[in-house]
């Protein structure tokens, strides 16, 4: 009997305090509803701005971020354009490089070739030169021995006589 | 104004001396002088040097040329005229105009040895057959010929030496014509 008491009064006690609080809810909705809805529809409000900015920013920094591709893109062609022109001026310089030195290669082989050519040439001559000087030195020295008077008559007479004959021919 | 040149003075020179006899005192006298003033330095200096006044360069001259009046004249013209320098320069020119009148041939002759007086006769003797009598012969001796003759008829010459035969040789090589 006495536990049959207590869960009424159990039961009538949860039914106040849950009255109670139906009431305070009541009061509160009555109190709070607007706030509450102007605090979530401005917070809405900001996020969804907030959103739509984000969103903006989103947009810009993709076109910017396609910009930026297109630019590298550019910088990058531009870079390969030039990479490939310097590629080819390098060969084309190293082509007449190694042009020029092939060149000047050949010429200075074809002009020591001559240089030697002509340098033997002259040392021959300075040689046949030479030796004729000393020919002639010992012919000089045997005419000195041999020659006398009678000799020296003869050979005047002899020139005399061819210069006469001259004279007489051109007169 | 045009001034009178060397030659005008020559001209007149041979054309106011008629015979041959009287060209050949100015030959002489011409000869004569330009011997000395070849062999003689300080003659030559003085008539050259514009130092000395004209009337030393005149005594100096009748001094030189004391034969021949018409050469003396002519050469103190010339003195008076400024224009000795270009008569020395000129002087074979001028002798060789008046041996080209007197028909005279002037003939240099070189040789090894002049002692030798058969030779010199020979020469003579030979150049006389060639050029007729009237040459005028002047002996030279050089060593260094030989032996044979060296010839300067006038403006010719004639190369009959040793040396000149062994030059010729020279020349030949020169040109590549033989090998040693």
């Amino acid at each position: 009997m006495v536990e049959g008491i207590n869960l009424i009064e159990q039961f009538k006690f949860a039914s106040q305090h849950l009255f109670n609080l139906i009431v305070f809810i009541g009061i509160l909705y009555y109190f709070l509803k607007d706030t509450v809805v102007n605090f979530f529809a401005s917070r809405s409000n900001r996020i969804k701005d907030e959103i739509a900015e984000a969103t903006n920013v989103i947009s810009k920094s993709q076109e910017q971020y396609n910009n930026s591709s297109q630019k590298l893109e550019l910088i990058d062609s531009e870079l390969t354009e030039l990479r490939n022109s310097l590629d080819a001026m390098t060969n084309r310089k190293v082509s007449d490089i190694l042009d020029n030195a092939n060149f000047l290669g050949e010429k200075i082989k074809n002009d020591t070739a001559d240089i030697i050519s002509l340098e033997s040439v002259r040392l021959k001559a300075d040689i046949e030169n030479e030796v004729l000087e000393k020919a002639i030195e010992l012919a000089k020295y045997e005419i000195k021995e041999d020659s006398n008077e009678s000799k020296d008559t003869i050979l005047i007479s002899s020139f005399l006589s061819e210069v006469k004959q001259n004279a007489i021919s051109n007169s | 104004m045009p001034s009178a040149t060397v030659n005008d003075f020559f001209i007149a020179l041979t054309s106011d001396t008629s015979s041959n006899e009287n060209i050949e005192k100015v030959y002489y006298g011409l000869s004569n002088f330009v011997e000395v003033f070849d062999k003689d330095k300080s003659i030559r200096l003085c008539l050259i040097n514009d130092v000395y006044p004209q009337s030393v360069k005149i005594d100096l001259i009748s001094q030189i040329v004391l034969d021949c009046d018409k050469t003396r004249k002519f050469l103190e013209a010339i003195v008076e005229f400024n224009l000795l320098t270009e008569f020395i320069d000129s002087r074979d020119f001028f002798l060789k105009k008046l041996r080209k009148i007197l028909g005279r041939v002037r003939i240099e002759v070189t040789t090894t040895n002049l002692n030798q007086e058969e030779k010199l006769n020979l020469i003579k003797s030979s150049l006389e057959e060639i050029w007729g009598s009237n040459l005028e012969i002047s002996f030279k001796e050089d060593q260094e010929i030989l032996g044979g003759i060296i010839l300067q008829v006038e403006d010719k010459f004639f190369d009959g030496s040793l040396i000149g035969r062994i030059n010729e040789l020279k020349k030949i090589n020169l040109k590549g014509e033989f090998n040693v």
